[in-house]
C-alpha cells in the first residue's frame, strides 16, 4: 500500500520547500539525530512511504505542530504523519507503547458497544452532578489515570475530574456525567487507527444525543480538540458547543470570587490547546484574575512552546525524558515554584520525568498542578 | 451493570456457553503444578488455555488487558506461594501489578471474578486441578465477556 | 530433578554399596545394582503398564493409606521417572503367567530376565546420606497406634495433608472418613524416652516444629476444625525463626497448648473418638479430652540398615546406631575413616535447613580428594545453520504411545497444523523423545530448511532440554524450538473429554506456532571467573571455610576485624558435647590456617567491594585484589542485658558468656573470681524470645548452660536453672540436659508473665522469688551469682556495614537474609556471596563448622570453572526507549540493572547479564518498554493470545 497522491496534497506535502527549518525546530530531533521530519516526508514524496512504514521513529512524532508553526509553506506536517500510520498500522507496524500498552488496550476496549462500564465512583457527596443538564463534563481518561497513576505519583488524576465540577458548580452549572462515555479517540486518531476512532466517535455522539445537553466541557486538552475538531466542525454538528474549562472560566471570569493565593507560577501550554485550537490567552486570563498569582512566562511559550515530550503513550523514551527534563528546567528557572498545565496527560508525562532518581533531580524539582486545581482551591466560598 | 444484561441473552439462547480462559502460569511452580496434575491423572476442566512466564511478576496489566480486549471471558494468573517463589519476591510484585489491574478492569466495568490471581505450588497438583475448576464454574456463570463477539455456542 | 539432570552426576537408584577397598583418595567401591526389570533407557514413564498390571497392594509411600499396582513409579516426582516391578507382589511369579505389563509397553521396556549386577567404581571419597527411620508408635500400647483407627503417625498425616495424597488433602478419619471437629497432637513419640520400649534418649528435634506447622496446615486445610490440642513437655522451637512461626501460631484461637505428656489413650467405641489422658503439668489437674483423632508426632530412629553399611565402610556406630562422628575435629561431617563424611540425619537427627549445610559441607570435604580430577568442558563447534528468512516452522506431533495419541485426534491435530501460518511440514511420531524421533526431527530440519521448530508433546519442565541440544547438534540455535504441552496438561488431564481435548490441543498448538513464529535466536556468551574467595570473619566457621578451599587448591583472603584469627571460640573454656578444650581446638584451627597457605589478614576491614560473581574487586584497609566469591562469616554479637534481672547493678549478676571468662578449675575445685560458691541460678531466655527485644530463640543457650551447669554440679555446688523451655536440640544434648539433672542440677519453670524476681542490695544480688508452678509456691534460692543466658543478636555494626556494600538484604531478625530458608541456608540473595555460620542467624559451634564447609562448596561450584556461560534469555535495554528513571534498579532483587551515565551525560539503565536470571518482572516493569524479557518478549507473549483469541 503506498501514500495515494491525493493523501500527499490534502496535507499540502508536495509543497514542501526542502527548506529544513522543520528538523530545526522539532524537539525530538533535537535529541534524536536520526530522526529528520525533512527527510520522513521526502519518504512520503518520492517513495510513497518507503522505509518510513516500518521504521519505529515514525511512532515517535509528537504531532505537536511546532514545524508547521515554522514551515514556510504550510505542510500541514501532524496530518500528515497520521496518513503515514494509518498504512503502517494496517500492516502490523506498531511503535513500542509505554506501560505495556495497558492503556491504548483500555481505548480500544471502549469501541465495543456492549461495555458498561463503572467509571463514575468519583462523584462524591461534595459536587453536584445531574443526570440531565444542558451541560455535559465530558470526563475522559481520568477515571482510569486515577486508578493507573494515583499510587505511583503523589498525585490523584482525579482530583481534575472533581475540581471541574466544582468549578462548574461554582457558576451554578449541576452538569451531567456520561456514565457509559467513552474515550474520545484522541490517541488513537492520531496513531492512524482510524476505524477504532470512528467506532468511539459514534458511541460518543449517540449518547451526547440521548444527554440533550448543548454545551459539552471538558479539563482535558486532547479531548477539547478532537471534540471541537474532529467530532463538531468535522461532521458540521450545529446543536453542539464544546468548550475547554478554561475557556469557561475566562468568558465568565466576572462571575468568580477568589481568594489571595500568593503563588507563583509558570504555565505550560498544551499542544492540543496551544497550536492546535490556539488557545492561548483564556487559561492565563483565568489565572490572572485570582489575586496574588504571579504568571511568569517560560522562555518557550505560546506558539513556540515545547512540547511535554510524549503523546500517544508510545515511544516514550531516551528523548522524551530530555524533552521533559528540558523542560521542566526552564519551568523552575522562571523562578516560578509551581507549574500549571491545562492537560492532565502533560501533568502525568511531567510527573513521571521527576520520579526517576538521576542526577537532574534537582533541577527538575517544581510542583505541578492542573488549571483546575489552581481555579478551584482559589474560588472563595 | 452490563454483565447482567448479557448474561440473562445467553440464558435465554439456552446454548451452552463454552469460556475463553487465558491461564498465566509461572515457570516454576503453577506450570509445574499444573504437570503434577497430568502425572497424577488428575481430571479437570479443558476449558482454559496456559501461557508460560518464567515469573508471576512478568504479568502486567497489560496483558490482562489485552486477553480481555481480544474477548477472554477469564483470566488467571498463578505464581508461586508468598516465601516460595524462584526469584524471592517476584509474587509478591504480581501482586502489586495484580492490584492495579483489578482497578481497571473494574472501572471498566467487568465484573472483578473475570480475573483471579492464585497460587499453586509444583507438588499442588490437586490444587491446580481445584482452582481450574472453580474458575472455569466461576467464568461459565458469569456468562461471556461483553468483549466476546464470537463465543463458541 | 536438579541431580538427575547434571552432567557430572549419575544417579544410582535400587543399587546398594557392598564393598569398600582402598584409601581415601583412591577408593574401590563394589556397587550392587538390584534387578529393576524395566530399562532405565526405554522406560519413558507413560504409565501404560501401570494402567495394565492386576495387582494391587498398599502403597508404601502413602504409609499405606492408598495403594499402587505391582509395577509402578515410587512417588509422583521420583528421578528417575523409571517404573519399577515389585517380584514379591507381581504375578509372573506365580504359575500363570501375566505379562501384563509387557504386553502393553510400547517401548520393550520391561525385561523379566533382569539380574543384579556389580559396579565396581573408582572414588575418591564416600559421603553417607542414608537419612533415618521413623519410630514405630505401635511400640507404645498405651497410645493404641494401629490399634484404634484415628491414631495416625505425623507421617501419615503428612501424606493426608498433601494435596496429592490418599485423600486428595482432606482431612478425614480412618473411622469413617469424616473431617473430626477436633484433633490432638502428642508430641515427644519415641524421644525423649527410656532409651528401650519408649523410644530413644535423645530428642529429634523436628517434631515440635513439624507438629506447629501442621497445625496451621490443618485450619487451613479444614476450617470447620474447632480445636486442635497440643500435648508437649517442652516446645522446642529452635531454629531460625522457628520461635516467631511457632508465636504466630499461637493467635489461633483453636489452638490450645497442653503442657504434659499423656499417659494412654483410650478409644470410646461407639464414635471411635479418642479420650486422652493426661495431667495438665501447669495445674496439676488430671484431664481427659476428647479428640476426633490422635496424631503422634513420632521421632526419628537410626535406620535398621546402618549397621550394615557401617560394617562395609569400616566405621563405627554411635550408642543410639547412628554413624559415629570423629568429634575431635569438632565437626560433625567427619567418620573416623578418612575419606569418609557423612551428613543429615545419618549421624543424628537434623532439621532440614542443617541437613541442606551440612550436605554441602560434606560436599566439600569429599571434593579435596576429587579437585585434581575436575572434568574441563570441550566446547563444541558446529557450523550454524542459515535461518534467514521468513519464519519456516516444522510441527512435530508425538503420540508418546497411547498416552496422547488415545485420547487426541492426532490426525486431525495433523491437518490443522498444516494450516496454520508459516507451517512447511508437520510430521507425528510415536515417542519424539527417543533417539530414533530426534533423528527424524533433525533430518526434517535440514530437508526442509525449518528455522523455526515446534513440538507438541509432553512438558518443557523435563524434555525441553532433549529437544535443544537435537536441534542445537545440526546448528539450529536452540531458542528457535517451542514445546506445546499436550500431555501432561492436555491428553493426561482431559481423558474423558477426547473432543475438547482436541480442541484445546490444537489452540495451545496454534499458540505455540504463533509464538515460534516470533522466536529469536539468541546466543550464549561467557565472562571469565576469578579462581580466588573472599571469607570475610577469621571465627571457626570463616576458618573452616578458608580450610575447605584451601585443601582444594584455592587461593583465600581470610580477613578478620579483630587483631588475632579464632572468633568467639577464644572466650569459651569448654566445648559441649565432647567437653573439648575451646582453646585448644581454637589453637588447633588457628595453627592449621597458619600453615596453610591461605591468606590471613588480620586487623583488616573491608573498604569496598564492587563487580559481581566471578569478578568481585575488593578494597581493603589493607590493600586491593580480585576474587571469584565472597562467603560472610562475620558472626554475630551477643545480647548485653539492659538492666533485667538486675544486670549491671548486682555485681553477682552475670551472663554465661561472663561466667565462661571467670571460671577457673583449680587443683579439683572450680571457682568464680576466686572465690567458691555454694549456690548459682541460670535464668534463660534473657533478651531471647522477646517481641521487643529479639523474638527469636537463640537455640545455643540452653546447651551453654546446661555444659556450665554440669561443671558446677560436679564440683557440689547447687545449681538452679530457671527456663521457660529447655530447648536442648542437637547432638547429645538432650542426654546432657538429662545428665545434669541426673547429677542434682534442679529446673524449674518461669513463663512471661510471672518472671524470677531478684531482690539485692549494696550491689549484691541476695535473693531470687520464683513461683514453683507445680505446687504453686513461691521458691526463694539464695544465689551466690546469677548467669543470665543472653541470646545472640547480629553484629550490627559490621552486618549493616556490609549489607550496604554488598546489597545483601537482611531478615526481619536483623541477620543475613537467606537464599531460601531451607534449601539455601549459606546462599544469599547476591549471585556470588555466600553466609556462614552466625551471621545467617544463632548457631552453635558444630552448625557453624559445617556451614563453612557448606559455603565453602558453593562457593567452589562456581570459582571451579574457567568462565561463567550466561544465559541469553535474559532482559536486555533498548537504550534509545530508556528514560534513566530507575524503576527497574528498584525492583530488581539480583542488582542486575544500574544506571550508567554516558559521556554525554545522559542516563540509562544496563542490566548485568551475569547477574540477571531472566524473570521479566523488570520488564513488566519498565514503563517505556525499553526493557525486553529475551525469549518472553511482550510481542512473543501477545502473539499467543492474539493467536488464541483473534485468530
Amino acid at each position: 500500500m503506498e501514500m495515494a497522491v491525493t493523501e500527499l496534497k490534502k496535507n499540502k506535502a508536495l509543497l514542501c520547500l526542502e527548506c529544513g527549518k522543520c528538523t530545526a525546530v522539532c524537539p525530538i530531533s533535537a535529541y534524536d539525530r536520526e530522526f529528520s521530519p525533512r527527510r520522513m516526508l521526502a519518504e512520503g514524496i518520492f517513495y510513497g512511504g518507503g522505509d518510513l512504514i516500518s521504521d519505529k521513529r515514525l511512532w515517535s512524532c509528537l504531532t505537536c505542530l511546532l514545524c508547521s508553526e515554522r514551515c514556510p509553506v504550510d505542510v500541514r506536517y501532524s496530518e500528515y504523519m497520521k496518513g503515514v500510520r494509518e498504512i503502517a498500522q494496517k500492516q502490523g507496524n506498531w511503535g513500542e507503547p509505554s506501560h505495556g500498552s495497558a492503556l491504548l488496550h483500555i481505548m480500544e476496549m471502549m469501541t465495543a458497544p456492549k461495555l458498561n462500564q463503572n467509571r463514575t465512583g468519583w462523584i462524591n457527596g461534595n459536587i453536584k452532578t445531574a443526570e440531565k443538564s444542558d451541560v455535559l463534563f465530558f470526563t475522559g481518561c481520568l477515571p482510569y489515570y486515577e486508578d493507573f497513576f494515583a499510587k505511583d505519583f503523589d498525585f490523584h488524576p482525579i482530583s481534575i475530574a472533581v475540581d471541574t465540577v466544582r468549578i462548574l458548580n461554582h457558576l451554578k452549572i449541576k452538569p451531567a456525567v456520561l456514565p457509559n462515555e467513552r474515550c474520545c479517540g484522541h490517541d488513537l486518531y492520531w496513531l492512524g487507527k482510524i476505524d477504532e476512532f470512528n467506532k468511539l466517535r459514534e458511541l460518543n455522539l449517540k449518547e451526547f444525543e440521548r444527554s440533550e445537553a448543548k454545551t459539552i466541557v471538558t479539563a482535558c486538552a486532547e479531548c477539547a480538540y478532537t471534540l471541537k475538531e474532529l467530532y463538531v466542525k468535522k461532521l458540521g454538528l450545529n446543536s453542539i458547543e464544546v468548550k475547554h474549562i478554561s475557556e469557561l472560566v475566562a468568558e465568565n471570569i466576572d462571575r468568580f470570587k477568589f481568594k489571595d493565593q500568593n503563588l507563583k507560577i509558570t504555565y505550560q501550554d498544551p499542544c492540543r490547546l496551544g497550536r492546535h485550537l490556539n488557545i492561548y490567552d483564556s487559561p492565563r486570563d483565568a489565572m490572572k484574575a485570582v489575586p496574588g498569582m504571579d504568571l511568569n512566562e517560560m522562555p518557550h511559550n505560546k506558539r513556540g512552546s515545547i512540547c511535554c515530550g510524549t503523546t500517544n503513550w508510545m515511544n516514550c523514551g531516551a528523548s522524551s525524558s530530555r524533552i521533559q527534563k528540558a523542560r521542566l528546567t526552564e519551568a523552575k528557572n522562571t523562578g516560578a515554584d509551581t507549574l500549571v498545565t491545562a492537560c492532565p496527560k502533560c501533568q502525568i508525562h511531567f510527573r513521571c520525568s521527576q520520579c526517576g532518581k538521576g542526577k537532574d533531580k534537582e533541577k527538575t524539582d517544581i510542583k505541578l498542578k492542573d488549571f483546575t486545581n489552581i481555579i478551584a482551591s482559589a474560588i472563595d466560598g | 451493570m452490563a454483565e447482567k444484561s448479557v448474561k440473562t441473552k445467553t440464558k435465554k439462547t439456552g446454548k451452552k456457553f463454552i469460556p475463553d480462559i487465558v491461564a498465566f502460569a509461572c515457570n516454576w511452580c503453577s506450570y509445574a503444578g499444573a504437570d503434577t496434575a497430568g502425572v497424577n491423572r488428575m481430571q479437570y476442566s479443558p476449558n482454559f488455555r496456559v501461557i508460560r512466564t518464567m515469573c508471576s511478576g512478568r504479568v502486567t496489566p497489560g496483558f490482562v488487558l489485552r486477553a480481555l480486549k481480544l474477548g477472554a471471558d477469564g483470566v488467571l494468573v498463578s505464581g508461586c506461594h508468598f516465601g516460595d517463589c524462584h526469584y524471592i519476591f517476584g509474587n509478591y510484585k504480581a501482586v502489586e501489578q495484580f492490584e492495579k489491574t483489578k482497578k481497571l478492569v473494574k472501572t471498566l466495568g467487568f465484573d472483578e471474578r473475570r480475573i483471579r490471581l492464585e497460587w499453586v505450588s509444583a507438588a499442588e497438583g490437586n490444587r491446580w486441578a481445584e482452582v481450574i475448576d472453580e474458575f472455569v464454574a466461576q467464568i461459565t456463570e458469569l456468562g461471556p465477556s461483553p468483549l466476546n463477539n464470537n463465543h463458541k455456542s | 530433578m536438579d541431580a538427575g539432570r547434571h552432567p557430572n552426576i549419575d544417579v544410582l537408584t535400587n543399587s546398594e554399596l557392598v564393598k569398600l577397598e582402598g584409601n581415601a583418595g583412591s577408593f574401590r567401591a563394589t556397587v550392587r545394582r538390584h534387578p529393576r526389570y524395566v530399562s532405565e533407557d526405554l522406560c519413558t514413564g507413560c504409565g501404560q503398564c501401570y494402567d495394565n498390571c492386576p495387582v494391587i497392594v498398599p502403597n508404601e509411600f502413602e504409609v499405606g493409606m492408598g495403594a499402587r499396582k505391582a509395577i509402578y513409579s515410587p512417588f509422583p516426582q521420583a528421578v528417575p521417572n523409571t517404573y519399577i516391578i515389585d517380584r514379591e507382589n507381581c504375578l509372573n511369579d506365580d504359575f500363570l503367567v501375566c505379562n501384563n505389563c509387557l504386553k502393553s509397553c510400547d517401548r520393550n521396556a520391561i525385561d523379566f530376565d533382569d539380574t543384579a549386577c556389580d559396579l565396581e567404581l573408582d572414588i575418591g571419597s564416600v559421603v553417607v546420606a542414608t537419612g533415618f527411620d521413623v519410630y514405630d508408635a505401635s511400640h507404645l500400647s498405651s497410645y493404641g497406634y494401629r490399634l484404634y483407627q484415628n491414631v495416625l503417625s505425623n507421617m501419615e498425616l503428612e501424606r493426608i495433608l498433601n494435596a496429592t495424597g490418599p485423600t486428595r488433602g482432606h482431612i478425614v478419619r480412618p473411622s469413617d472418613k469424616k473431617i473430626p471437629k477436633n484433633i490432638a497432637f502428642i508430641q515427644c513419640v519415641g524421644s525423649r524416652g527410656d532409651g528401650r520400649e519408649s523410644g530413644c534418649q535423645y530428642c529429634s528435634r523436628f517434631c515440635c516444629m513439624n507438629a506447629v506447622k501442621d497445625c496451621k496446615l490443618v485450619k487451613l486445610h479444614e476450617p470447620g476444625i474447632e480445636k486442635i490440642m497440643m500435648f508437649y513437655i517442652d516446645l522446642r522451637a529452635a531454629g531460625r525463626g522457628f520461635e516467631e512461626f511457632y508465636q504466630s501460631s499461637l493467635d489461633m484461637p483453636e489452638l490450645e497448648m497442653i503442657r504434659g505428656r499423656p499417659s494412654k489413650i483410650l478409644e470410646d467405641r461407639e464414635t471411635k473418638d479418642l479420650i486422652i489422658v493426661s495431667e495438665d503439668v501447669e495445674t496439676g489437674k488430671i484431664r481427659k479430652a476428647r479428640a476426633g483423632m490422635v496424631v503422634l508426632s513420632t521421632g526419628a530412629v537410626a535406620s535398621e540398615s546402618n549397621r550394615k553399611l557401617a560394617d562395609v565402610l569400616g566405621i563405627d556406630l554411635d550408642v543410639n546406631n547412628f554413624f559415629e562422628i570423629d568429634t575431635k575435629y569438632g565437626s560433625p561431617l567427619h567418620t573416623c575413616r578418612e575419606g569418609i563424611y557423612v551428613c543429615g540425619c545419618a549421624a543424628g537427627v537434623n532439621d532440614i535447613s542443617d541437613s541442606v549445610a551440612q550436605g554441602s559441607g560434606a560436599a566439600a570435604e569429599a571434593e579435596k580428594y576429587v579437585a585434581k580430577h575436575r572434568i574441563k568442558e570441550e566446547p563444541r563447534k558446529i557450523e550454524p545453520l542459515d535461518i534467514t528468512g521468513p519464519p519456516r516452522v516444522g510441527v512435530f506431533l508425538c503420540h508418546c504411545g497411547i498416552n496422547i495419541a488415545g485420547v487426541l485426534g492426532m490426525d486431525e491435530l495433523h491437518e490443522y497444523a498444516k494450516t496454520l501460518p508459516d507451517v512447511v511440514h508437520v510430521e507425528n511420531n510415536t515417542f519424539l523423545c527417543s533417539d530414533e524421533g530426534q533423528r527424524m526431527i533433525q533430518d526434517r530440519i535440514i530437508e526442509h530448511k525449518l528455522n523455526r521448530v515446534v513440538a507438541a508433546a509432553c512438558t518443557p519442565r523435563t524434555h525441553e532440554p532433549i529437544f535443544r541440544e537435537s536441534c542445537e547438534l545440526i546448528g539450529l540455535n536452540k531458542y528457535l524450538f517451542e514445546m506445546v504441552n499436550v500431555r501432561d496438561q492436555c491428553s493426561w488431564v482431559h481423558t474423558d473429554f477426547p473432543e475438547e481435548a482436541t480442541q484445546k490441543a490444537k489452540d495451545l498448538l496454534k499458540m505455540g506456532v504463533a509464538r515460534a513464529r516470533h522466536l529469536q535466536p539468541l546466543h550464549q556468551s561467557t565472562i571469565p571467573i576469578n579462581q580466588s574467595v573472599l571469607v570475610i570473619g577469621g571465627g571457626v566457621a570463616g576458618m573452616c571455610a578458608a580450610l575447605e578451599l584451601d585443601a582444594q587448591g584455592i587461593k583465600v583472603y581470610l580477613l578478620e576485624k579483630t587483631g588475632h584469627l579464632g572468633g568467639r571460640l577464644n572466650e569459651l573454656t569448654k566445648v559441649y558435647p565432647a567437653n573439648l578444650s575451646a582453646f585448644e581446638l581454637a589453637r588447633a584451627i588457628v595453627e592449621k590456617v597458619k600453615t596453610s597457605r591461605i591468606e590471613a589478614m588480620p586487623s583488616t576491614e573491608v573498604n569496598s567491594i564492587s563487580g559481581f560473581v566471578g569478578n568481585f574487586d575488593v578494597s581493603t584497609t589493607n590493600g586491593s585484589f580480585k576474587v571469584g566469591t565472597i562467603i560472610l562469616a562475620i558472626g554475630s554479637d551477643v545480647y548485653k542485658p539492659n538492666g533485667e534481672f538486675g544486670y549491671g547493678k548486682y555485681a553477682n549478676v552475670v551472663t554465661n558468656q561472663e561466667l565462661e571468662s571467670i571460671m577457673h578449675d583449680s587443683e579439683g575445685k572450680i571457682s568464680i573470681k576466686g572465690k567458691e560458691p555454694k549456690t548459682v541460678v541460670f535464668i534463660q531466655c534473657v533478651g531471647s524470645r522477646n517481641p521487643e527485644k529479639n523474638p527469636g530463640c537463640s537455640r545455643f543457650c540452653c546447651p551453654t548452660t546446661i555444659k556450665q551447669a554440669i561443671r558446677l554440679r560436679e564440683n557440689g555446688i547447687n545449681v538452679v536453672v530457671l527456663h521457660r523451655d529447655m530447648r536442648t536440640v542437637g547432638a547429645l544434648a538432650e542426654e546432657q540436659y538429662r545428665h545434669a539433672r541426673a547429677l542434682g542440677v534442679k529446673f524449674l519453670r518461669y513463663t512471661p508473665e510471672r518472671q524470677p524476681k531478684i531482690i539485692g542490695e549494696n550491689s549484691k544480688a541476695e535473693k531470687v522469688d520464683i513461683l514453683e508452678l507445680a505446687l504453686n509456691q513461691t521458691l526463694e534460692i539464695d544465689p551466690d551469682y546469677i548467669v543470665l543466658a543472653a541470646g545472640m543478636i547480629p553484629d550490627e555494626e559490621s552486618t549493616s556495614k556490609l549489607q550496604n556494600i554488598l546489597k545483601v538484604p537482611r531478615a526481619a531478625d536483623g541477620f543475613f537474609m537467606q537464599r531460601h530458608a531451607k534449601l539455601g541456608p549459606v546462599e544469599t540473595t547476591t549471585e556470588g556471596v555466600f553466609v556462614a555460620g552466625c551471621a545467617a542467624g544463632p548457631k552453635d559451634i558444630s552448625d557453624s563448622i559445617a556451614q563453612g564447609a557448606a559455603a565453602a562448596s558453593r562457593a567452589v561450584s562456581i570459582i571451579s570453572r574457567d568462565t561463567i556461560a550466561l544465559d541469553p534469555a535474559v532482559c536486555v535495554v533498548d537504550k534509545s526507549l530508556c528514560r534513566g528513571c530507575g524503576q527497574c534498579v528498584d525492583i530488581c532483587d539480583y542488582h542486575a540493572p544500574a544506571i550508567e551515565i554516558s559521556s554525554s551525560g545522559i542516563e540509562t539503565a544496563k542490566i548485568n547479564p551475569a547477574l540477571c536470571k531472566g524473570c521479566g518482572t523488570c520488564a513488566s516493569w519498565c514503563p517505556t518498554g525499553a526493557i525486553a524479557s529475551m525469549h518472553f518478549t511482550d510481542k512473543q507473549i501477545n502473539s499467543m493470545m492474539d493467536a488464541l483469541l483473534a485468530g
